[in-house]
């Protein structure tokens, strides 16, 4: 005991031992170690005396001295759980009306997070369940034109894969799939199904990606010719409960097929999905013998896929890939052709070419999405924030209480938290339960299925929660330090009015500022977002889809096609309800289908030549569609060569062949595919598929009649479409007696076309409508506040002859100003962001910055409403109530 | 069914001391009215020459009292204690007992042992 000062045994070793030890032991061991510590400390030091108290401590902690695992009670010790669960309850169930906007706030924020949440993660999990998933890529093709590329293929050219497998050591293994179109498929009589989701494909299908065969052997399955694998659904359809290895089945009811295996059906987060793989030889070697279909390098539409072995730099073998073209091919060939590699998992989201195997996602919109998912739960997370600060008027006097009484700032902290925790933890019950409950809703809202992950993964589930309660905790600290700060001797003293701190009133303008922010991109973007679905809607596409019906094509095709065909059609034309038919290979809303390399004029250098789309169509075509022309004539009948050697060019087309107008086309002759055609007629641009890409050249040439009609377009010139519709199918029973009859009209075809971004629309006007109210409510609970607080101080201006008016000015100017400044932070945010969605459209429209102006007024409107309703209540109180209580 | 045959093992056993029990048991009664944590702890180490930490002691001493053989009163506390009272134990008259029948045990085992053989100890 030098310098007179006693040491003595510090608090920790002692609180470790109070945790473990049995209560009624521990006071006189604590004594105990403390006259230990103090006869070691004389002896030997601190450094000794503390070591050992540890070391006792450390030994004490043993069964017969450890209290029973029922006493160690989460409820009890520092964190006083039981008391302030009770504590808790009794607040939230007081103020029964911020808790209600509290919790249907966080309600409605948790559970739209967490649908978007789950479909983003379902957007994202695209083929990631290939096990080699990050060494496959695909090889997709531009085709180029002087040196631009002018069409770009999601699939390969033919001999793409075999050319990177032969340069590259890194390329472990390829696989070639095929798309074979839709076809039916039958069995025994009467069993058949319509399927378009088949391809020829390879049999290295199984070893690079992870589908796999229940039934059949991988090896051979698709080995030799005619052999073809089938999902499960599909084997059900077609063999019942038969075992289906080894039957035959017909293809388009001309070629035969053995089943030879069975695959589970396709997951849907694969971006290729297929009902029936046909072996790849089956195509090579059968249906187009000799055929360059390992070294093409001009026959597109090879979906291809390329195992690179682990670690390879893609990138850098992508570079390499014209030098290995340059080799192998002619320049010219090779000048006219890229092939690209791309990340197999990146395809879903990233990838918007030339025959897609299905319409891809869209990383733009999974983003947007993303992005008001954490808004909402934000707004409702500032709510809570800024309610919990704005009514400390109410709890500032209880906490002066318990602080006089001894309660710590640290027990406070701990009561405040716990009210947080039970308000968050109730709502994040309530939106799980929604989001099982509203799921069916959900999944027609976006068009496709998502499975409901956040209940089947543990992970995400867990990472939900997780980010959920972390939100909960930061929400909950900010009130909880600021309320637990309060200085009694203030609060006690100077009532409610004394607790307010400058800070906190920044803070919450701050956060009522971001609101407003959220709220005007939303509003502001649900208009833009509206604008550029209704231009497209309202876009003239240049043609007639009204009473159009298609009847599809025969699939099973002979010898006596075209008799049958004919027949068809006249037996149709004489119908007094329908004005026309054409059969053709597109119809409007469906890409054309081929494509021409080589187009030019009769008599132009080799090199002039370009690549168009081509359509061949009956004569009829496209007058039946009233489409427009800007010079010469539309095919006819009447001219009997027509049928043979005429074609149409579109206005984009006759400029690409350099004809100075499109009178100058007409009449002179352009040759492709070794034949030679007239130009008839120039036809003014129209947009085939949908007014969301670009306008690209195109000849549209007579239909020989050997060719497969792929559609028969028939006009009605009645309302009466349901009789026309029976006498048409009749017809067709009648000729074509082996095919199903399937038909659709067109309107309706053409209504489906801006499915997702009607979809999207719908979202993004949900979710901004969700947001707005949740900040809303939020703006409504701060005024109810603040009118509360400046209740003595209205009562005395009016006294002092304030009018009604005045004082409403005065407490919404407040708001005005913050509304002001959210618009002028919002205004560039959003215009960026809402340009970068427009981007993806190929016709787009300008935002008007009155737009933005309206927002703004719509916000401000919005706002002002229960600002106004609040202050005119407050104001319209008879002062001397608000004043007597003194 | 297990319960049974546990029980009937301790039973069996009548009084059941180990050996550093034994020797807690003996040092409560050597110290007679001063007997608590402390005191019991450098009474073994000055007398026996045998290191004790507070953990072995304190849950002998507490397993002694369940069994009965220690009682305990609260003492007094001093500025050395940090205000926290002396716990002293006292050898209850089944502690005595428990005592004396080891005691006579062990005097049974050294009157069995033959003279021879504890001549036969090889000497060092």
């Amino acid at each position: 005991m030098k310098d007179g000062i006693r040491r003595e045994l510090g608090k920790a070793p002692l609180k470790v031992f109070q945790w473990f030890c049995r209560p009624e032991y521990h006071r006189d061991i604590e004594g105990d170690l403390i006259e230990l510590y103090q006869d070691r400390l004389d002896e030997k030091g601190p450094g000794y005396a503390n070591l050992m108290s540890w070391i006792d401590v450390a030994l004490l902690f043993r069964p017969s001295i450890i209290k029973p695992i029922s006493l160690f009670n989460p409820l009890k010790g520092p964190f006083m759980l039981k008391n302030n669960l009770k504590i808790a309850w009794r607040q939230l169930s007081k103020n029964r009306f911020v808790t209600l906007i509290n919790l249907s706030g966080l309600i409605i924020g948790m559970t739209a997070a967490l649908f978007i949440w789950q479909y983003v993660h379902f957007e994202s999990s695209y083929d990631k369940f290939h096990e080699k998933s990050e060494q496959i890529f695909r090889i997709r093709t531009d085709r180029i034109n002087d040196g631009v590329p002018f069409m770009q293929f999601a699939g390969g050219t033919a001999g793409a894969a075999p050319l990177l497998k032969k340069h590259f050591t890194q390329v472990d293994d390829y696989v070639k799939l095929r798309g074979a179109g839709e076809a039916v498929f039958s069995y025994e009589y009467g069993r058949s199904v319509r399927l378009d989701r088949v391809f020829f494909s390879m049999p290295s299908l199984f070893d690079i990606f992870s589908f796999s065969l229940v039934e059949g052997d991988e090896e051979t399955a698709l080995s030799e010719p005619f052999f073809a694998c089938i999902s499960q659904s599909t084997a059900k359809k077609l063999f019942g409960d038969e075992d289906p290895i080894g039957k035959t089945i017909m293809h388009n009811n001309s070629r035969k097929l053995q089943v030879t295996g069975v695959f589970a059906d396709v997951p849907a987060n694969s971006h290729i999905k297929f009902d029936i793989l046909i072996s790849y030889i089956t195509f090579t070697d059968v249906i187009a013998p000799d055929a360059p279909t390992e070294t093409s390098m001009t026959w597109d539409g090879y979906y291809s896929y390329v195992l690179l072995q682990p670690g390879t730099d893609w990138q850098d073998l992508e570079s390499r890939i014209p030098a290995a073209i340059e080799q192998d091919y002619d320049p010219e060939i090779a000048s006219m052709v890229a092939l690209y590699l791309q990340p197999l998992e990146d395809i879903h989201l990233n990838s918007h070419y030339l025959f897609e195997t299905e319409v891809n996602g869209n990383q733009r919109v999974v983003q947007f999405l993303w992005l008001i998912g954490i808004s909402v739960l934000l707004i409702a997370w500032f709510n809570y924030i800024n309610f919990s600060t704005a009514n400390s008027e109410v709890r500032a006097r209880e906490v002066g209480v318990r602080k006089v009484l001894g309660g710590t700032q640290r027990k406070l902290i701990y009561q405040f938290l716990t009210e947080a925790t039970l308000l968050n933890i109730f709502a994040i019950a309530v939106s799980f339960l929604l989001v099982w409950l509203l799921q069916p809703f959900f999944e027609r809202l976006i068009g496709q299925p998502v499975s409901l992950s956040i209940f089947s993964e543990t992970n995400l589930l867990m990472i939900t929660v997780a980010v959920l309660l972390v939100g909960t905790l930061l929400s909950g600290l900010y009130p909880a330090f600021f309320l637990s700060s309060m200085r009694p001797i203030k609060v006690l003293k100077a009532g409610a009015g004394g607790s307010q701190r400058p800070q906190s009133k920044w803070l919450s303008k701050g956060l009522v500022t971001l609101q407003f922010i959220a709220t005007v991109i939303l509003i502001a973007g649900t208009f833009i977002v509206n604008r550029q679905l209704k231009f497209l809607q309202d876009t003239d596409l240049g043609f007639e889809v009204d009473q159009t019906l298609i009847v599809k094509g025969p699939k099973s095709t002979d010898s006596t096609f075209v008799s049958k065909s004919n027949i068809f059609k006249q037996q149709l034309e004489q119908l007094g309800s329908v004005r026309g038919v054409a059969a053709s290979t597109s119809i409007p809303g469906q890409a054309f289908g081929w494509t021409a390399g080589g187009v030019q004029r009769v008599g132009a250098a080799e090199d002039q030549s370009q690549s168009f789309h081509v359509m061949a169509a009956d004569v009829e075509y496209a007058d039946l569609y009233d489409m427009e022309l800007v010079a010469g004539r539309h095919m006819s009948t009447e001219m009997g060569s027509d049928e043979s050697i005429a074609c149409l060019l579109n206005e984009t087309g006759a400029a690409l062949l350099d004809f100075s107008s499109p009178e100058d086309a007409v009449g002179k002759e352009i040759e492709f595919w070794g034949d030679r055609f007239m130009v008839v007629g120039v036809l003014k641009d129209f947009y085939q598929e949908s007014a969301k890409s670009d306008i690209e050249p195109l000849v549209l040439r007579a239909r020989p009649p050997q060719w497969d009609a792929d559609y028969y377009s028939v006009k009605m010139s009645t309302d009466q479409l349901g009789s026309t519709l029976a006498s048409v199918e009749e017809s067709w029973q009648k000729v074509f007696p082996e095919d199903p009859f399937e038909h659709f009209f067109l309107n309706d075809h053409f209504n489906t076309q801006y499915e997702s971004e009607l979809r999207f629309s719908r979202i993004f006007s949900l979710f901004s409508g969700l947001a707005i109210f949740v900040s809303c409510l939020g703006l409504f609970a701060l005024v109810t506040f603040t009118t509360e607080r400046r209740k003595k101080e209205i009562g005395i201006r009016r006294v002092l002859g304030a009018k009604i008016s005045g004082i409403v000015r005065m407490i919404s100017m407040d708001f005005v100003r913050m509304i002001l400044l959210a618009l002028i932070l919002a205004t560039p945010l959003c215009w960026y962001a809402m340009n970068l969605w427009l981007e993806g459209f190929a016709n787009r429209v300008n935002i008007p910055w009155w737009y933005f102006a309206i927002a703004g007024s719509i916000t401000l409107i919005v706002a002002l409403l229960p600002v106004s309703l609040q202050s005119i209540r407050a104001a319209l109180l008879n002062p001397a109530d608000t004043l007597k209580n003194e | 069914m297990y319960f049974t045959t546990l029980q009937l093992g301790i039973n069996m056993k009548k009084y059941q001391l180990g050996e550093f029990e034994e020797i807690v048991l003996l040092t409560v009664g050597v110290l007679y009215d001063e007997a608590y944590g402390v005191a019991i702890k450098k009474e073994i180490v000055d007398r026996l020459g045998r290191k004790v930490s507070v953990g072995a002691l304190q849950s002998a001493l507490r397993r002694l009292e369940k069994k009965g053989y220690l009682s305990s009163r609260k003492g007094e506390t001093n500025s050395r204690r940090g205000g926290r009272p002396k716990l002293y134990f006292q050898i209850t008259s089944l502690g005595q007992r428990a005592l004396e029948h080891t005691r006579e045990s062990r005097n049974q085992l050294w009157d069995a042992i033959p003279q021879a053989a504890l001549k036969l100890k090889p000497a060092h």
